[in-house]
């Protein structure tokens, strides 16, 4: 039995913008084992993203209330100081979204924006340390002439070569957590399949336990271990991804896997 | 416009604008005094009831004057923003929608416009043409094209590329029925924005025109011709300046506040 | 039964104009279609399958004619041509009702005059044929879901009658259960109505479902045609093995 090394209880997340309350994420539970890859799949709306910016710790708005505990080398994200909340935040705990274009800053070369966690977590690497290792993440991410991709600039890139690029830059301090927040969705499906193959080999390499969070039933198959379901703020269904997928229990989860166009390549 | 902005800021402006329209309307049918009458038995007297806001120097009277004045400045300040509206809607749309030379040159023009002081535009028209409301209302209108004509150049441009244009001109739809049957209703909520601070922008252009002495001449007076007049007795008699000056504040203020509505 | 093409492309090659150096030059031209070639029955659903930038809008956008830089032959065989588009977001004017939207289509159409009664008649029997409600023609386009919004674009695309059909991957950005539906719903429009529709599309399964033929481009060219269960069991080009295996339909 490997260790757990997150466990979310009956997270709650509350938007106050309209006159009444409006419940976004209900009672969503979630441990996390060390190397492993959970798939959080639902359409839009199913609060499936609000979770994952919770437990990232990026969720922090005024008209939005949060309950419940999210506990993670025994500190409880929610209720921590924000001091300490910022040392786990990308550097433990770090995170890559769905569009490659807006999440690098366009006016900062590749190499600045890879080095970035570095410089905030580990103050003490040296510069050429620095490069050195942005270097070799940016190779380990599939890049090739890493010395010219380190001083381009985001518009330089392809969609794929970017969300490679954010991979490196959230691997570069060796969280314990990715999240990745529908990074392929955005991306072409030959390239989406080198990202997921990127992700599965992170995952065995470095043993770093992956959220996948996703709207694709496909690429979850494809990459997670275990999956949790998710509908209108509630997780209705979670568990082993294959009994998931060949044994579905509630309706929704069946109503999804027969929303893909099955195809039969037999005679 | 529906009143579906329900915010403090928009009833706020709405019930200051109100009484400040109230104000200047009841004045055009009926002011306490002729508000060019002079009498020299009660030349500067204080607020009484007789005089709400007291009398100026030559013994007219300041709140009949104070509400004649009101109109000539909104009068001023809706030509202008009705001529900048006007013009910079269609320069905007124009150079927008169809982009290119036309764009490049229009647009130059209006950086070139924008550049220039609108107080010293004012005084080559007002050296060109002679003093008087129209001339300062044509002026400032011009000055007041720029801001208007890239607002909506803007909004143009973020709308020309949508897809239910391309459907429209699918469709068979003309360029100019796209442009202001389509696209304009999109813009609806920035240039009523942009029309509300622009009459606060021209209130106080014209107030600090007519200060330096262009724009209405004597005996009429507006706003803030009348600011200027009572500056040597803003010490003894300061009702002559909190007059005007009270109902130039309540002008700005009340427009800004709907301004401030409307963009909510 | 002979079926007659809608529309035919021989060597069809497609130019755009490029980054404009200077305001007083004229932009580079650049080649966006290489010798494309197809038919498109009367009456069957064709798809066009690739990835981003292999120049499946292009082709598009040249068929209802906003592109006219090209050379070679299109013969288009019929009078008028729709389209959907894939944001549901964007394709419906925020600011107008969807009675509006749907009754503009009528007042512009350069076929013929609708008076006031006869678009009101038409507007509803359209809303009846996408399956929405006819209290929607009040509503406007921010109050409606993504689904609801495709629907209506599908709608207005019909408003005319055309004969073809443009969807430019008008399911993509749907939720899962709401593509089922949008699909069910292009299908039987295709029957019920015997419109021909390009259908344009990146995913490959989407393709599988609804298509008679497909065609495969990758940079400006059409790599491979056929019919999707023949192609996806011996796929003949590289790419087109190599896209299923992308999309998990093959080993």
């Amino acid at each position: 039995m490997s260790d757990i090394i997150l466990t979310v209880t009956d997270l709650n997340i509350t938007f106050h913008d309209h006159n009444a309350p409006e419940v976004a994420v209900e009672d969503f539970d979630l441990t996390l084992e060390q190397g492993e890859i959970v798939g959080i799949v639902g359409e839009s709306g199913s609060g499936k993203s609000l979770s994952a910016l919770a437990i990232a710790g990026l969720l922090n708005r005024h008209t939005l209330t949060k309950t419940g505990r999210i506990i993670f080398d025994g500190q409880d994200l929610l209720t921590c100081n924000r001091n300490v909340l910022r040392g786990y935040q990308g550097d433990e705990i770090s995170m890559i979204f769905q569009e490659p274009m807006t999440s690098l800053n366009p006016v900062k070369r590749i190499g600045w924006q890879v080095e970035e966690s570095l410089r905030i977590h580990q103050p003490e690497v040296t510069k050429e340390e620095r490069k050195a290792r942005c270097l070799h993440m940016l190779e380990a991410v599939g890049l090739h002439e890493t010395e010219k991709v380190y001083r381009m600039f985001p518009h330089e890139l392809s969609g794929g070569m970017r969300q490679r690029v954010m991979i490196a830059a959230a691997m570069i301090g060796e969280p314990k957590i990715l999240i990745a927040d529908e990074p392929t969705t955005a991306l072409d499906v030959t390239v989406q399949k080198q990202i997921v193959d990127l992700l599965i080999e992170i995952n065995e390499q470095k043993h770093t336990s992956i959220i996948f969070i996703s709207h694709d039933l496909s690429l979850v198959k494809q990459l997670c271990h275990r999956v949790l379901v998710m509908r209108k703020g509630e997780v209705v269904e979670s568990g082993d991804v294959d009994s998931v997928f060949y044994h579905p229990q509630h309706t929704y989860t069946r109503k999804l896997i027969s929303a893909i166009p099955q195809i039969s390549l037999e005679d | 416009m529906k009143l579906k902005h329900r915010n403090r800021f928009f009833y706020a402006g709405l019930i200051i604008t109100g009484i400040v329209l109230l104000l200047v309307l009841v004045g055009v049918v009926y002011t306490p005094y002729d508000p060019t009458a002079m009498n020299a038995q009660e030349k500067l007297q204080g607020a009484s009831f007789r005089h709400l806001m007291g009398t100026d120097n030559m013994g007219r009277d300041i709140f009949s004057r104070v509400l004649y004045g009101s109109r000539i400045t909104l009068l001023i300040a809706t030509g202008t923003v009705a001529l900048g509206a006007i013009a910079g809607i269609l320069i905007g749309a124009f150079t927008g929608y169809y982009g290119g030379r036309l764009d490049e040159v229009l647009m130059r023009v209006m950086d070139a416009l924008f550049a220039f002081p609108s107080i010293l535009l004012a005084l080559v028209f007002v050296s060109l043409f002679g003093t008087g409301t129209w001339q300062v209302m044509l002026a400032l209108g011009v000055a007041f094209i720029p801001s208007f004509s890239r607002i909506v150049r803007s909004e143009f441009l973020r709308c020309k590329n949508a897809d239910y244009v391309k459907s429209a001109k699918l469709q068979g739809a003309s360029s100019l029925r796209i442009m202001f049957w389509h696209i304009m209703p999109n813009c609806k909520n920035v240039i009523l924005s942009a029309i509300l601070i622009g009459f606060n922008n021209a209130v106080l252009a014209e107030a600090g025109l007519s200060f330096l002495g262009i724009g209405a001449q004597p005996p009429y007076a507006s706003l803030g011709k009348m600011l200027s007049d009572a500056q040597q007795y803003m010490m003894t008699l300061p009702v002559y300046v909190l007059g005007p000056g009270l109902m130039i504040f309540s002008m700005v203020i009340g427009f800004s506040f709907l301004g401030e509505g409307v963009r909510e | 039964m002979q079926e007659e093409n809608i529309l035919e492309a021989r060597n069809l090659n497609v130019f755009y104009p490029g980054q404009r150096k200077s305001i007083f030059q004229k932009p580079e031209k650049e080649q966006a279609l290489f010798d494309v070639s197809f038919d498109m029955k009367e009456g069957e659903v064709l798809g066009l399958c690739g990835e981003s930038g292999c120049g499946k809008s292009t082709l598009a956008r040249t068929i209802v004619g906003i592109n006219t830089d090209y050379t070679g032959d299109l013969n288009k065989r019929f009078e008028s041509v729709q389209m959907v588009f894939q944001d549901p977001y964007g394709s419906l004017n925020p600011a107008r009702s969807i009675g509006w939207i749907l009754e503009e289509a009528l007042r512009v159409d350069p076929k013929r005059t609708w008076t006031k009664e006869e678009r009101k008649k038409r507007v509803l029997t359209v809303l009846e044929q996408v399956e929405l409600p006819a209290d929607f023609i009040n509503r406007k386009p921010s109050e409606l879901s993504g689904g609801q919004r495709q629907r209506v674009s599908i709608g207005l695309a019909l408003m005319q009658s055309p004969k073809l059909l443009i969807a430019d991957e008008p399911v993509s950005a749907l939720d899962v259960t709401i593509q089922v539906q949008v699909l069910q719903l292009l299908q039987n429009l295709h029957k019920n109505l015997g419109l021909s529709i390009l259908f344009i599309s990146h995913d490959l399964r989407v393709v599988y479902q609804i298509c008679d033929h497909v065609l495969i481009m990758k940079e400006g060219r059409i790599v491979e045609s056929g019919i999707p269960k023949e192609m996806y069991k011996r796929p003949k080009h590289p790419y087109t093995e190599e896209l299923l295996v992308a999309a998990g339909i093959r080993e």
